[in-house]
């Protein structure tokens, strides 16, 4: 059963499209990396999924419903249900709330009961008691996001999205609260989008990853195979720039404007006429493995790291 | 004083500044002063005495000297920091009490709500502050009351923008968009989240606006319009007396160090407040 299902998605920004035509579905409890580097759009779609930015076009099912349409009581019942971490801990808590006040405000806000909850969401992400008439100024950077994640989890959401949870975190803290995560998604049987341009972020949480480009979905497949064995050219050069990948794929082109075409045409090494006049569609090459592209990495072509 | 609240670490930093310390003094002087005017008060503030006109300073009693009139000095400024105080804090939550929410719709609403009701602010920065005032206090009737709206009229420009520039800055901070994702109405993410988090600059400008609130009701009496004899406003005390300079210059000195001292203690207690609630500088 999918919690989440994602239909032709558009974001316009003026006359700018962040998103474009972004199609995926998540299964409830399953966690989905959306991986792309700054501008591919994909804090965007996190943000047109959670209602803080407006579609300019697709549907957006939630259990369902779609989310787009939602209005008043129907959209509080929505914003219950699915939560947000942000990726600053240092502006995402309110200088002036204490601990206790910013986590059990979303409890405060839906008309949900507040006792005993306020220990229960600090013991489930690993803070004391004695941390809650403290001020966000007296934590650290991986304390405040352990805070917005009780926060998140305080309305007994479904779905959590982490929009570069742990990118403004130090290496070692970011190891700590990717394990939480994962912790809470077993434990509470929660549906993640994990957000990250750091695909070996997203190999260790995520079940399945979508890459995105430019506003559009490139490849979406299980996490493992599509790190393993990228189809599309961006997906194998992103694979090739983690550290340590001993995997080297032609050098790309300087990038260059495309109308019609594929949005990574002007970069690719194996861009043909027809990938400069029409857009590839989604097309599946193994089972639940979807790439976009007219030429995509052959098994030849792709070599294990 | 202890707690870590960011109020309790703001009131440690302001006691460690020199100035800000000699603002407060100075402040708490003038409000002592206005509490107690009665007792402090060696004479009637408006008790004529004809035979002791322009008596110099010291004699007879009169420590600060008598004026054409022959009333205290000392008397009349001492009940004198009661009408500037009253006048400051009056003037100022006109401006605070319609200049905020003003600037606060502006900011947070924007598009047309934010032009009309900027461009309105626009208009009455537009004219010179004194005249503005003049006008106003010449519609609504010459008396001190008047003068104190007028005062305060003139301040809501100031507050609107700087709750307006605030809000906007701070209603596109990661905890504003977290505070919709987890479902608080608009009104709530104004009250709770955005306008606490704009008050730093509001504190500052209101306690700075107290002392040109003092300087522009003074100058509005000086010239006539506002407080009406025989109350004893340092403005129209500067304006009765300034004939005599020659003759008796502390009646001109007297009022005008008063206001002098007033509008300091406001400024650097303003001033201090700034550097105080400011994060960036440390706690000693």
């Amino acid at each position: 059963m999918n919690l989440l299902e994602v239909k032709d998605l558009s974001v316009s920004y003026g006359k700018f499209r962040a998103v474009d035509q972004v199609s995926f579905t998540l299964a409830g409890g399953q966690t989905l990396g959306l991986v792309g580097e700054s501008g591919s759009g994909k804090s965007t779609t996190a943000r047109a999924i959670l209602r803080l930015v407006e579609p300019a076009g697709g549907q957006i099912l939630f259990g369902g419903q779609d989310v787009i349409q939602l209005r008043g009581a129907d959209l509080q019942k929505f914003r219950r249900r699915a939560q947000m971490v942000f990726q600053d801990p240092y502006s995402s808590l309110n200088p002036r709330r204490t601990v206790a006040q910013t986590v059990l405000e979303p409890r405060q806000v839906n008309a949900l009961a507040t006792q005993g909850w306020l220990d229960r969401l600090l013991q489930r992400v690993g803070l004391l008691a004695e941390h809650a008439n403290r001020f966000p100024h007296q934590f650290s950077g991986g304390q405040r996001q352990r805070i917005a994640i009780a926060r998140a989890l305080a309305s007994e959401p479904d779905l959590v999205v982490a929009d570069e949870a742990v990118s403004a975190l130090d290496v070692s803290i970011q190891a700590q609260v990717l394990n939480l995560l994962a912790d809470l998604q077993r434990d509470l049987n929660l549906t993640i989008l994990f957000i990250s341009h750091d695909l070996a972020v997203i190999r260790q949480i995520c079940s399945r990853v979508a890459v995105m480009y430019l506003g559009q979905m490139v490849e979406l497949g299980p996490a493992e195979e599509v790190c393993q064995r990228p189809r599309h050219p961006y997906t194998a050069n992103l694979v090739s720039s983690i550290p340590g990948s001993s995997r080297t794929v032609p050098l790309i082109r300087a990038e260059q404007k495309t109308s019609g075409g594929c949005v990574f045409a002007p970069r690719c090494w194996k861009a043909q006429s027809v990938c400069w006049q029409q857009r590839p569609p989604m097309q599946e090459l193994e089972s639940s493995h979807e790439v976009a592209c007219y030429y995509p990495l052959t098994v030849e072509e792709v070599v294990t790291v | 004083m202890t707690g870590n609240s960011p109020a309790a670490v703001a009131l440690r930093k302001l006691a460690h500044s020199r100035s800000a310390l000699i603002g407060v003094g100075l402040c708490a002087a003038f409000a002592m002063m206005a509490l107690l005017a009665p007792w402090l008060a060696p004479y009637s503030y408006k008790k004529l005495d004809l035979a002791h006109r322009l008596m110099a300073p010291g004699q007879m009693g009169h420590w600060l000297g008598t004026d054409n009139l022959g009333r205290d000095l000392l008397s009349r400024l001492i009940y004198g920091s009661r009408v500037s105080l009253a006048v400051g804090i009056f003037s100022v939550s006109i401006s605070l009490i319609v200049g905020v929410p003003l600037g606060a719709l502006a900011g947070y609403a924007g598009r047309w709500i934010d032009s009309v009701i900027m461009r309105a602010m626009d208009l009455l920065l537009a004219f010179p502050s004194i005249l503005l005032a003049i006008t106003i206090v010449t519609v609504l009737g010459n008396d001190l009351k008047n003068a104190m709206i007028a005062v305060g009229v003139v301040g809501i420009p100031v507050f609107a923008r700087i709750t307006r520039a605030s809000v906007i800055s701070v209603k596109e901070l990661e905890y504003v968009q977290a505070a919709r994702t987890i479902g608080c109405s608009p009104a709530r993410i104004l009250t709770v989240h955005i306008l606490p988090n704009c008050a730093n600059p509001l504190i500052v400008q209101a306690t700075l606006s107290l002392g040109t609130s003092v300087l522009d009701a003074a100058g509005l009496s000086f010239l006539g319009l506002g407080a009406r004899p025989p109350t004893p406003e340092w403005g129209t005390m500067l304006g009765d007396t300034y004939r005599y300079y020659d003759q008796a210059p502390w009646l001109v000195i007297g009022p005008g160090l008063a206001i002098l001292a007033m509008v300091l203690g406001f400024n650097l207690l303003g001033d201090g407040l700034r550097d105080a609630l400011d994060p960036k500088t440390k706690e000693e």
